[in-house]
């Protein structure tokens, strides 16, 4: 186990470490750079810019040198833990990051675990309960979860939040709580609104990952280990979760990883609809800012959660699965 | 000593449940078994053996439905006689016969454990679900069994898993965990025909002597009758469903009397048919299928002694031709 975290260290760092190049030369392929947004921005407002001052600015902020000096620059300062500076907030990258990361991570991990409880529970009641009224809605309920984009759904709640309850599900606070310091009040409020984002970025996982649950268990309740086990005398319901259920939860956690970075990667746009204080919204900005160290942190940021993510699922699986201890051993 | 009734089956039929029909595939199966002996349940494949050893311990898929008949089991200590048809699949009372009273050993060693537990994991939950005993005591127990069964280095092996076992060996501590807890009646569902000739000799031979020292009755089912003949007391034929004729063993091989019997017993490679060159006769055209079933008596598509009239017009009964020699077939009365 030990063996197995060290060895993964090691390729996080290095599969950190390319990420990094990769990502500084997309976040530079757009044409123009953070300067050029800047001055069209401001030339929009009114304001007349010289050359000179374009100049000054590139200069001031390092954009003038050649590209592999400026990735240097940057992956040196990452190693001395400091992220780089924000040209567009004029603050240091890690403060603007640090108060929206807890809510990313808060609304990341709540949304695989909403995913997670609710397709496992879902799945095996279906598959138990195959073709009953339960399962032909959880059948139908499911579709509609794949086929409804994010976005849409994320609309729909806000429009019928605000007509039926009057009340504004966009955000993660209420306005009174907004800036205030922690309460069990405003940990209630935060309650009432963080569902709205969960159901939004689990629903299509949910429903994946429920179909996925259904169809394994079924085929699992089928084997003759499960007959076997059953012609022992184990009360039903034991039976069914020690054995097929298991035995069927492999597929789905071998997938965490992989769900974890669907619902990162859908986190912006949802973000952006139901403004959300996350990394989400401060992403797209960043990336059309052309906010290099800013956005080049947040890619940063997501891959390691994917990263870390992709470990949990392979921990899981190993407690979950025999065969896989015996395999990582040899 | 005198004969104690162990489990009788009466008229026993089971369908399968299809698109609202229900589709035959036991179909009047009656036998008796006496405690401490052997039966074995001989038939080809898809006869209807499986179902039949399934319906006794209510494990039978969602989709098969026992529509007639009773199972009755004597429970000898308490004197109660139980019939199994009349209990539920799911319910507390048929969960305290499996694995308690009746246990039952399956064809495919490599699938029935679960490969996510230990061995060990998988034979201690039955003796702590049948008996009151502590955790440490049903592991000394378990290794005890294993020991007993011939498996090496028990008290490793406790925590081996599935995957690490041969066929054989799994095959071995499948009958360490039918015998746990001292069951009266282990059904064996076809135990060594996924197994090697040597392998399969031992395991023939562990279970005989099992039987011995412990005198549970057996269903020794198999579709091989001459592997039936070295284990079983008495014989049962089966052909699509139902039994055609049943029999003490030495009087099934001697005095054969059925069609499909004599013809079953021809295809079996023997010395004397060596030497003889003689060429083992298969048996005439293949087992109708479950859609097909022929009217009258089920064989007389494949039978060289068919009569019209008489083979094609209703089930012949079973008759006792000699004591305890049962057979159902027209040409003997
Ligand atoms: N769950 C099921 N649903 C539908 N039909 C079934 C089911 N289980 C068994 N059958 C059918 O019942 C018939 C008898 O099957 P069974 O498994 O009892 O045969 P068998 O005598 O044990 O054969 P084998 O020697 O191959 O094990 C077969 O035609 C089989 O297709
Ligand atoms: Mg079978």
């Amino acid at each position: 186990m030990l063996n197995l975290i060290m060895r993964r260290i090691v390729t996080t760092l290095v599969t950190l470490f390319l990420i990094s190049v990769v990502a500084f030369i997309i976040i530079q392929l757009p044409p123009g750079d953070y300067v050029d947004a800047w001055a069209g921005k401001k030339t929009q407002g009114g304001t007349i810019i010289t050359q000179a001052e374009l100049n000054n600015m590139r200069v001031r902020l390092g954009l003038d040198k050649p590209l592999y000096q400026q990735y240097f620059k940057w992956i040196g300062d990452l190693m001395k833990g400091n992220l780089g500076f924000s040209f567009e907030y004029h603050r240091p990258v890690a403060e603007v990051i640090g108060e929206r990361l807890s809510m990313t991570l808060l609304i990341a991990f709540s949304t695989l675990a909403f995913t997670y409880i609710l397709a496992i529970a879902l799945g095996v009641y279906s598959a138990v309960k195959q073709y009953s009224i339960g399962d032909n809605i959880a059948t139908v309920l499911g579709y509609i979860g794949l086929a409804t984009p994010g976005f849409l759904f994320a609309l729909i709640l806000m429009y019928l939040g605000q007509k039926w309850f009057g009340m504004s599900v966009g955000g993660l606070f209420s306005f009174k709580f907004q800036g205030a310091p922690w309460s069990w009040a405003k940990f209630r409020d935060l309650l009432g609104h963080l569902w709205v984002p969960v159901v939004v970025l689990g629903m299509a996982g949910t429903a994946f990952q429920l179909r996925t649950m259904r169809a394994t268990l079924l085929d699992e309740l089928n084997k003759m280990y499960v007959t076997s086990a059953r012609s022992g005398g184990i009360p039903e319901f034991n039976l069914l979760m020690r054995y097929p259920v298991r035995m069927a939860l492999n597929p789905i956690v071998a997938t965490l990883g992989w769900e974890l970075s669907k619902i990162i990667s859908g986190a912006p746009i949802i973000g952006l609809v139901l403004s959300l204080p996350t990394l989400g919204p401060l992403y797209i900005t960043a990336l059309l800012d052309q906010d290099i160290y800013l956005s080049g942190a947040l890619i940063l940021i997501y891959c390691i959660l994917v990263i870390i993510g992709t470990f949990i699922s392979d921990m899981l699986l190993m407690i979950l699965d025999p065969r896989m201890r015996m395999k990582e051993r040899s | 000593m005198e004969k104690k009734i162990l489990l009788q089956v009466k008229n026993l039929q089971i369908s399968w449940l299809f698109d609202k029909a229900l589709i035959p595939i036991v179909y009047g199966v009656d036998f008796n078994l006496e405690s401490g002996k052997v039966l074995g349940l001989v038939g080809e494949s898809a006869c209807g053996k499986s179902v039949t050893a399934l319906s006794l311990l209510r494990l039978l898929a969602k989709e098969l439905k026992i529509v007639n008949g009773e199972i009755l089991f004597w429970e000898h200590n308490g004197g109660e006689t139980i019939d199994i048809t009349k209990l539920e699949s799911r319910g507390k009372d048929i969960r305290k016969i499996r694995g308690g009273l009746v246990s039952m050993i399956f064809q495919e060693p490599m699938s029935s454990f679960s490969p996510l537990y230990t061995i060990g994991y998988q034979i201690m939950e039955v003796i702590l679900l049948h008996s009151e005993i502590s955790k440490k005591e049903a592991q000394e127990r378990t290794i005890e069994l294993l020991n007993k069964v011939g498996i090496a280095d028990a008290r490793n092996s406790f925590k081996s898993y599935p995957f690490e076992f041969s066929g054989g060996m799994r095959q071995r501590a499948m009958i360490a965990k039918a015998i746990s807890c001292n069951p009266s009646l282990l059904i064996a569902d076809e135990p060594t025909t996924a197994l090697d000739v040597t392998i399969q000799a031992q395991i023939l031979n562990l279970m005989r002597d099992m039987q011995h020292e412990f005198g549970t009755s057996i269903i020794f089912i198999s579709h091989d009758l001459g592997v039936v003949g070295q284990m079983a007391d008495e014989i049962a034929i089966m052909y699509m469903g139902k039994i055609i004729e049943r029999g003490p063993t030495k009087e099934i091989f001697k005095n054969p009397n059925h069609p499909y019997t004599i013809k079953l017993l021809d295809a079996i490679p023997r010395l004397g048919n060596l030497e003889a060159r003689r060429r083992l006769e298969p048996i005439r055209g293949s087992v109708p299928g479950l859609f097909n079933r022929p009217h009258g008596c089920t064989f007389n598509d494949r039978c060289d002694y068919f009569m019209s009239g008489i083979c094609g017009a209703s089930f012949p009964e079973l008759k006792e031709i000699s004591e305890n020699h049962f057979v159902a077939c027209y040409l003997y009365g």
